[in-house]
């Protein structure tokens, strides 16, 4: 015997039994199930993922901060003062004084200065 | 040969996507994908018959990201080799914690025609061969793929899959010597040959 012979001796013998009709309809059944199940489950499980996961995002923006912010106690307005006192130059700020917050009456006085400069 | 006539007409994956044009792809492949994969389950037909319905499936969830680099049906026959390769792996596992094979159900051959005592034989012959080299053998000797088609759809080089083929032809003509019968003279093995 050829080796092809051979070969397709073993061709021949092993080799299933074709599907009868009835077993070929219950695999495509079978499969269609499987694919319509899967495409049920992505149907609701894919938009609730999606609703779950911006609604955790919105939440996450939104929620209001619990723990305190730090604060850099070294820079407060009373130290800052002390190196730019508004009150010193109170005289010097053309009644300006009546009406800026104390803070920016040192600002008023650098920017007439600056002016004076020119 | 049936995979390359097919390629031309195959090779529109996105026209595959709705249901009733996957169930045509199915429909076509079924038999084929049946019999590649009863032959590298060493002849368990419904072993077979589930995991080519597994590949269709994985096929049908995968089919969305086929880029077209290969045929559709080598990508289709990758994914049943390699659920045939899962299938294989898990019933190894099974092995380990499995009862006494003499108390275990046979295994039910559905076909009532034929000679059993030869496919069980070609069987075990097959099951002798490692892996690589049944999947070699099954994909280019019984499946007539070529050397290179069988390459594409086992992720092998070409040399490897002839490597594979040699060793297997090598084992399976002792295995299976009686029926090869007298070789006539100048009729040696072919096991380089490629069927392109």
């Amino acid at each position: 015997m050829s080796e092809d012979r051979w070969l397709e001796t073993l061709r021949d013998e092993f080799q299933p039994e074709p599907m009868s009709p009835q077993r070929a309809a219950g695999f495509r059944r079978a499969l269609d199930e499987r694919i319509e199940r899967r495409a049920g489950a992505r149907r609701f499980a894919l938009p609730a993922l999606a609703s779950a996961a911006v609604a955790a995002l919105a939440l996450w923006v939104a929620w209001p901060v619990t723990a305190p912010i730090e604060v850099d106690a070294s820079a407060t307005s009373a130290e800052l003062d002390e190196y730019v006192d508004p009150d010193a130059f109170a005289s010097e700020l053309a009644g300006r004084g009546d009406y800026l917050p104390a803070d920016y009456k040192g600002l008023a006085l650098l920017l007439d200065d600056d002016t004076a400069d020119r | 040969m049936e995979i390359a006539a097919e390629r031309a007409k195959a090779d529109a994956p996105s026209l595959m996507i709705r249901a009733e044009e996957f169930a045509r792809f199915a429909e076509a492949r079924r038999e084929r994908a049946l019999r590649l994969a009863f032959r590298l389950l060493a002849g368990d037909q419904a072993t077979a018959e589930d995991v080519v319905q597994n590949a269709f499936f994985r096929a049908h969830r995968a089919l969305a990201g086929f880029r077209g680099d290969a045929s559709l049906d080598t990508w289709f026959y990758r994914i049943l080799v390699r659920e045939v390769q899962r299938q294989r792996r898990w019933q190894a596992l099974r092995g380990w914690f499995a009862v006494d094979p003499e108390l275990a159900p046979p295994a039910v051959d559905p076909r009532p025609v034929g000679d059993p005592g030869l496919r069980k034989r070609i069987s075990t012959a097959l099951e002798k061969l490692s892996a690589g080299q049944r999947e070699a053998f099954v994909l280019v000797h019984l499946e007539q793929l070529t050397i290179s088609e069988a390459a594409e759809v086992l992720g092998k080089a070409v040399g490897t899959v002839k490597s594979h083929l040699h060793r297997a032809l090598a084992a399976l003509r002792v295995e299976l010597a009686d029926l090869r019968g007298p070789t006539p003279i100048g009729d040696g093995p072919k096991d380089g040959e490629d069927h392109e």
